[in-house]
């Protein structure tokens, strides 16, 4: 009798944490789904599922699609295009892509802006398009005393659950012949884990820019592990793109707009880059460490270079490239279905994008007109 | 001495590593910067190209190409640039004067490219002369500011790598002589030249060679990372990847690498000058340790050798006393601590001797007690066993031995084991369980009886006795010593006297359940009358209960009486020992049979008496009513005899008198005169048909009736026979109450019975009618003769007269018995309704005492509805005419064969007529032909009709037939009459029913 109680204590347990890292890993977060509602950060946001108002997930403290964001926020001609068809745009800032994930698919918010990794795993459980591309940009394993990957064995690794940066991590461990149970994994927040390496409670964080940069700028005992590539991307869901295409289209027009804009000169960079700063701190309470001159040499480097037509790149969706690898990963943690990587490649659809290209005076994307005071 | 340098040799390690790492990190970070510049420059120029004007026209004139050739001129680091058709990919324009339309070198290498490319694309080729390339593409757009579905032309930019790759790929000196620098593409093809051969000792191409290390899958993967390898040599490498976005869809690998062994020589070289230290430091300290270590122990090892001494034997070794301090200490103290040793060890000796004495003494007293012990188990046939339960050992005498077949107890190897597999498989637990119990100490004694096997296989009952000699220190038991007794002989009369016993329960059960089982009374008397036992039977018969019949004699129960019998038979039975039968009356009326048989001893005296006592009231009442219905039946039988006859005599009575009746005129007196004598016949028929109905010979017509409609319809004529000082009531307690019956039939019954019920109160009285619905059981009607058990309906007719005494109710009901006086009643009455009651298949009881009234009961069966009843309908037909038909009658009554002729002949029909069936036959052969149909008597001498009818039928099987008879129908058996009952007429038949009958069959 005793043997049996242990093996059933032992089979529950071990049932309870492989539901637990499952949980962890599919990127429902330690914060349980039905603990979002009440997030202390998204509890008195307000959603609509009239077709007419557009909600829209950002993540401020991603540097690059939160200055995309702070644009589109003061575009007045968005405002008024979309006023124009009886509608208009909200704004709902989110931690990570997971969280807005979980607005998305309850049809609270509409379009998303998040990371490789959740907007891979949105269109696996939701039916999206995903028109264009935000950013190139990448996250990076920043350890203390670490040198190499593979030192990463046995080591405790900051990272924030469900992200790209936490699928990159394990994409490049996979490399070294590590998986997820060789290291241990401490979930949390993006803005835990440099003072979490900093006092020892990490031997390792991944994540995505700008925390990387801030962490090494902050520490000068931090170093690069390893930097790999993480793209951000728009998506909306297929309902609100059927029911008012017209202001899907208005709204990739404005993110058109803002690229042609940031790129017409330094100083609108410099501009938008404050705006960035303002907003993040806005959302978190903290002043980010990077400067507005960083954030605009990031933007080049991750945003501008794809400005022209920023469609997903085609390398990224081939084997070895990298949606097609978080896919691969996604699929052993979670057990989807191999055949379900045609329901990401027909997610992704570059005719809003194309629509919009094709008619830049329809569309007005060499028209600027931005509101130079803090927007909504 | 070792930890030092091990340590001081890790932290130089670990700071080398850290510092290759951080050089590498650095020339790998200014290569990917050089080269990704280079790329930048590269695409916004070829932009610049791409969006002239000229060029955007792709005009197939030679602007077009002059500008290309300038462009080359200016970039001269590209061997070619071409204007592309974007869908065959053919050369529109090119600066180095191939002709346009046909194919490039790189042709192959950008064939599958699609045509509307939306931003650059880089692919590599190797050309011929083995020069690698890289072909830089761009869409090229129509001029304006506008996208369209596909692109005009595409720009093609050679790129020679070569040149490009120089400075990436060249080597500083802090790579050292194995630093190397790797480019491959997005496929892990690779771009350059390596520096050394394969481990297989093959040298790889450019654009021929895909890399397989860890290094190219992230460079692939676009990770920038530092790492330990293996390399493509098999050798252990330091390497940094860095990936190259060249254009949005395609990108570079740099890797840069160094041997482990040359990055790690210096701190290698430190590391073995540290080692050769450290082991030359230790063996010095080994050997000063040494030489220490034996300048102490030298005194130490002469007193280990004293000490030996010692132990050997030599109590009067000394250590010896050598001078240094520390070591004389030690040494006195181990000579004093010898000579203790010296003195106790003599005081043992003595003491041993001494105990050694005593032992023996106690040995020998011991033995004797042994020999006494054995002696006395042998005599006593008891087995002894001995067990030891540290060693397992049984130690056993030879009676235990000899017991299971054994010679002696060396014969029989006993152990525990071996004990308890020679015991019975249906005795291993128990014995096993008392076995434990004991030892536990959970029972006081151990005394268990078991069987073992035996030498010969047989099983040996054995009791066996124990008891624990001997503990150890933990209170567990040590040694157990116990006694065999050889029970076999004992086991085996128990069984028997089991058997005996069983036996003996059996029979006594089965006798018991017999006797219980038994309706009739069963009791046994003891000598002096008193009854000793009793079974249910008796308990029910005598309403009192075993314990309290015991003790009483029979009388005080059959007879109430304890004063004894008078001339009691069982007395009788018990002096004679005969066996005694007599019938008693109790004192509740009833009637028993009782047989006495006495119980003998074996002397053949008398012991006790049997009593049987079976209550024949029942049957007896049966045997009384059984007396009487078939005296009422022979009474029946003559009564219908007479009757029938009777009704032959009438039918020529009324018969002749109705043709005499017809023939005369209206106001003769000779009309008159023939009424008369038809209204006399029928007063005669209507006595016969009493008769007949006593005798259940009457024809019945039955339907389903509603009794109390009957009764009620019947009261209002009968109201007017019954006197007004008589109070009339009727109680119906179930209405309707549906019977099958003949409703004239019943109303006769009630007549019946109101005029007896009015004839028995002379001075007033009361009549009730009732009538309700009961349920009879078997019973009942088994007794009465009256059906099956079921709902019955219940019919009373109660009077307050002048009663009956059983005399006359025992003859109420037969013919002719009358109370009344001479002509005041013909005694029919009441025999009439018996008759009826009977035919109705029910019964009729009558309850009266004299001055009490009387109460006729009448049980008939309940039937479910009412079906509606024919309306019988008379005749009012005129009589039926033949039209000249021959009939041949066959009748034996002279008068009415006469008189069937006269009808016949008066109304239009031939006769022919004969006495019997015989004569009945040879008339019909002769007249065969003639004759249309037969009218025969059923009962005639020599012939009957039906014979008569079954032997014309041979040779006429069409002839019509009609039979008359003079008893009931219903009477009639098929095998007398085997024909449709509807071609068979009731005498006494008027001329009308018969004229009509025939009329019928012959129109049929």
């Amino acid at each position: 009798m005793l043997l049996d109680q242990k093996h059933l204590t032992a089979k529950l347990i071990t049932g309870m944490a492989l539901v637990l890292s499952t949980f962890i890993i599919s990127g429902q977060s330690y914060a349980q789904e039905q603990d979002l509602y009440k997030h202390p950060k998204y509890s008195k946001y307000q959603f609509s599922k009239n077709p007419k108002i557009i909600d829209l997930a950002t993540q401020p403290a991603a540097v690059a699609s939160g200055i995309i964001v702070e644009l589109m926020k003061r575009d007045n001609i968005l405002a008024a295009d979309l006023k124009a068809i009886g509608s208009k745009i909200r704004f709902h800032n989110f931690l990570n892509g997971s969280h807005s994930n979980f607005f998305l698919t309850r049809g609270d918010v509409d379009a998303v802006i998040a990371g490789d990794a959740p907007t891979i795993e949105l269109a696996l459980r939701h039916p999206i398009f995903i028109p264009a591309l935000i950013k190139q940009g990448s996250s990076s394993i920043i350890s203390r005393d670490l040198m190499t990957v593979s030192d990463l064995k046995g080591k405790r690794i900051g990272v924030t659950p469900g992200t790209t940066s936490e699928f990159g991590l394990l994409i490049v461990m996979s490399i070294e012949g590590l998986s997820q149970k060789d290291v241990n994994i401490e979930p949390m927040e993006i803005t835990e884990l440099s003072s979490a390496l900093h006092r020892g409670a990490i031997d390792a964080f991944a994540a995505w820019e700008p925390t990387p940069s801030n962490a090494l700028m902050k520490h000068s005992n931090f170093r690069v592990l390893a930097k790999y590539p993480s793209l951000s991307m728009f998506a909306f869901s297929r309902q609100i793109v059927e029911k008012n295409r017209p202001a899907a289209l208005h709204i990739i027009a404005s993110y058109i707009r803002s690229l042609k804009w940031l790129r017409q000169n330094s100083s609108n960079l410099k501009i938008a880059a404050q705006w960035n700063i303002d907003g993040i701190k806005s959302f978190t309470g903290e002043q980010p460490k990077l400067n507005s001159d960083q954030i605009s040499k990031i933007v080049r480097s991750e945003i501008l270079p794809s400005a022209d037509a920023p469609f997903v790149p085609r390398r990224s969706l081939e084997k070895g490239g990298t949606l097609r690898m978080i896919f691969d990963h996604l699929i052993r943690k979670t057990g989807y279905e191999n055949s379900k990587w045609i329901t990401v490649q027909q997610s992704i659809d570059n005719t809003l994008l194309h629509t919009v290209l094709s008619n830049p005076k329809k569309y007005r994307i060499g028209t600027f007109d931005y509101t130079m005071e803090q927007g909504e | 001495m070792f930890g030092l340098p091990y340590s001081g040799y890790k932290g130089s390690w670990q700071i080398y590593k850290s510092e290759a790492f951080k050089n590498l990190n650095l020339i790998a970070e200014l290569k990917k910067h050089e080269l990704m510049h280079k790329f930048e420059q590269q695409i916004q120029t070829s932009r610049t190209i791409a969006s002239n004007k000229i060029i955007q026209r792709t005009s197939t004139d030679n602007k077009a190409e002059d500008l290309l050739k300038l462009f080359q001129n200016i970039f001269d680091e590209h061997p070619d640039i071409s204007l592309l058709d974007p869908d065959t990919k053919r050369i529109l324009a090119n600066s180095s004067g191939i002709k346009k339309g046909s194919d490039s070198e790189y042709f192959a290498s950008i064939k599958d490219i699609k045509p509307d490319i939306l931003h650059e694309e880089l692919v590599f080729y190797k050309s011929s002369s083995g020069t690698i390339y890289a072909i830089l593409l761009l869409p090229v757009n129509k001029p304006s500011d506008s996208w369209h579905k596909r692109t005009n032309a595409l720009l093609a930019v050679q790129i020679d790598l070569t040149q490009w790759f120089a400075s990436t790929l060249h080597t500083t000196p802090e790579m050292g002589s194995t630093g190397e620098v790797i480019i491959i593409d997005d496929k892990k093809v690779l771009l350059s030249a390596l520096k050394h051969k394969l481990s297989d000792g093959n040298t790889p191409n450019p654009m021929q060679y895909t890399a397989s290390t860890k290094s190219a899958d992230y460079a692939v993967m676009g990770v920038d990372n530092m790492l330990h390898e293996t390399d493509y040599r098999g050798v252990e490498v330091l390497a940094s990847v860095r990936y190259i976005q060249a254009t949005p869809g395609s990108g570079l690998g740099i890797i840069v690498k160094m041997d482990k062994s040359e990055v790690f020589e210096p701190i290698l070289e430190s590391f073995k000058y540290l080692t050769f230290i450290s082991l030359g430091l230790l063996a010095l300290l080994i050997a000063l340790a040494n030489a220490v270590s034996r300048w102490l122990s030298a005194p130490i090892e002469k007193l280990a050798d004293t000490a030996k001494k010692i132990s050997e034997g030599d109590l009067g070794a000394r250590a010896q006393i050598t001078g240094r301090q520390d070591v004389d200490v030690l040494a006195s103290a181990f000579n004093t601590m010898a000579e203790k040793l010296e003195e106790w060890n003599r005081e043992l000796e003595s003491e041993v001797e001494k105990r050694t004495l005593a032992l023996l003494d106690a040995t020998t007293k011991l033995n004797a007690s042994k020999e006494k012990l054995s002696i006395a188990l042998s005599a006593g046939h008891i087995g002894m066993y001995d067990i030891n339960f540290k060693t397992g050992t049984v130690d056993i005498n030879n009676e235990y031995a000899k017991m299971l077949g054994y010679q002696n107890a060396e014969d029989l190897h006993e152990s525990i084991n071996s004990w308890k597999e020679r015991l019975h498989p249906l005795d291993r637990d128990s014995s096993a369980e008392v076995f434990d119990a004991f030892i536990k100490g959970a029972i006081p004694e151990y005394a268990t009886e078991f069987r073992l096997r035996s030498k010969n296989g047989d099983w040996v009952w054995i009791l066996s006795t124990g008891k624990i000699i001997e503990y150890d220190e933990k209170g567990s038991p040590v040694r157990m010593l116990g006694t065999h007794l050889d029970i076999t002989d004992r086991k085996k009369n128990e069984q028997m006297l089991m058997d005996r016993e069983e036996k003996y329960r059996t029979l006594s059960t089965r006798f018991n359940t017999l006797l219980e089982a038994n309706p009739d009374v069963v009791i046994v008397l003891s000598p002096d009358m008193k009854i000793i036992w009793a079974n249910k039977a008796a308990e029910e018969t005598f309403d009192s209960s075993v314990n309290e019949i015991i003790g009483k004699t029979c009388c005080e129960f059959w007879y109430k009486s304890d004063s004894g019998c008078v001339d009691c038979q069982a007395k009788k039975c018990l002096s004679s020992g005969d066996l005694e039968d007599y019938t008693i009356e109790s004192h509740d009326k009833r009637t028993w049979d009782i047989r006495s048989v006495a119980i003998t001893d074996e002397a053949g005296k008398s012991s006790n008496i049997i009593i049987f006592g079976r209550d024949i009231t029942d049957n007896k009442k049966l045997e009384e009513q059984l007396l009487q219905a078939q005296k009422m039946e022979a009474v029946g039988q003559l009564a219908g005899g007479i009757a029938h006859d009777f009704n032959n005599i009438l039918t020529g009575i009324i018969g002749y008198a109705s043709l005499l009746q017809m023939k005369a005129s209206d106001n003769s007196s000779v009309k008159s005169d023939a009424a008369n004598i038809i209204h006399a016949a029928e007063r005669a028929a209507e006595m016969t048909k009493n008769l007949l109905t006593f005798s259940r010979k009457q024809i019945f017509n039955y339907y389903t009736i509603n009794l109390n409609e009957i009764i009620s319809r019947t009261m209002k004529i009968a109201g007017r026979l019954i006197r007004e000082d008589i109070e009339i009531k009727t109680e119906f307690k179930n209405d309707p109450l549906y019977i099958t019956a003949d409703e004239s039939q019943l109303q006769q019954v009630l007549m019946n019975l109101i005029t007896n019920a009015r004839d028995a109160m002379q001075h007033g009285g009361r009549l009730l009618i009732t009538t309700e619905i009961t349920e009879l059981d078997e019973e009942f009607v088994k007794l009465h003769n009256i059906g099956s058990q079921g709902s019955y309906v219940v019919w009373s007719v109660s009077d307050t007269g002048i009663g009956m005494d059983e005399e006359t109710k025992r003859k109420i009901f037969e013919p002719f018995f009358t109370t009344k006086e001479v002509g005041k009643g013909t005694g029919l009455g009441l025999s009439m309704v018996y008759g009826i009651i009977k035919q109705h298949k029910g019964h009729i009881t009558v309850y009266s005492s004299p001055g009490e009234g009387t109460t006729f009961r009448i049980y008939l069966s309940a039937a479910s509805k009412e079906k509606s009843a024919a309306a019988k309908s008379e005749d009012k037909h005129p009589m039926p005419f033949g039209k000249g038909e021959t009939i041949l009658v066959a009748e034996d009554d002279y008068a009415l064969r006469g008189m069937t002729e006269s009808l016949l002949t008066e109304f239009g029909y031939k006769a022919i007529v004969a006495e019997n069936g015989e004569e009945a036959i040879e008339l019909f052969i002769l007249n065969k032909d003639k004759i249309d149909a037969l009218l025969f008597d059923i009962t005639m001498p020599k012939m009957g009709g039906v014979q008569a009818y079954m032997e014309i039928k041979k040779t006429a099987p069409d002839i019509r037939f009609l039979f008359y008879t003079g008893y009931a129908k219903d009477l009639i058996s098929e095998k007398d009459y085997p024909f449709d009952i509807t071609k068979l007429i009731q005498k006494p038949v008027s001329p009308q029913e018969l004229l009509s009958k025939l009329r019928e069959i012959l129109d049929a």
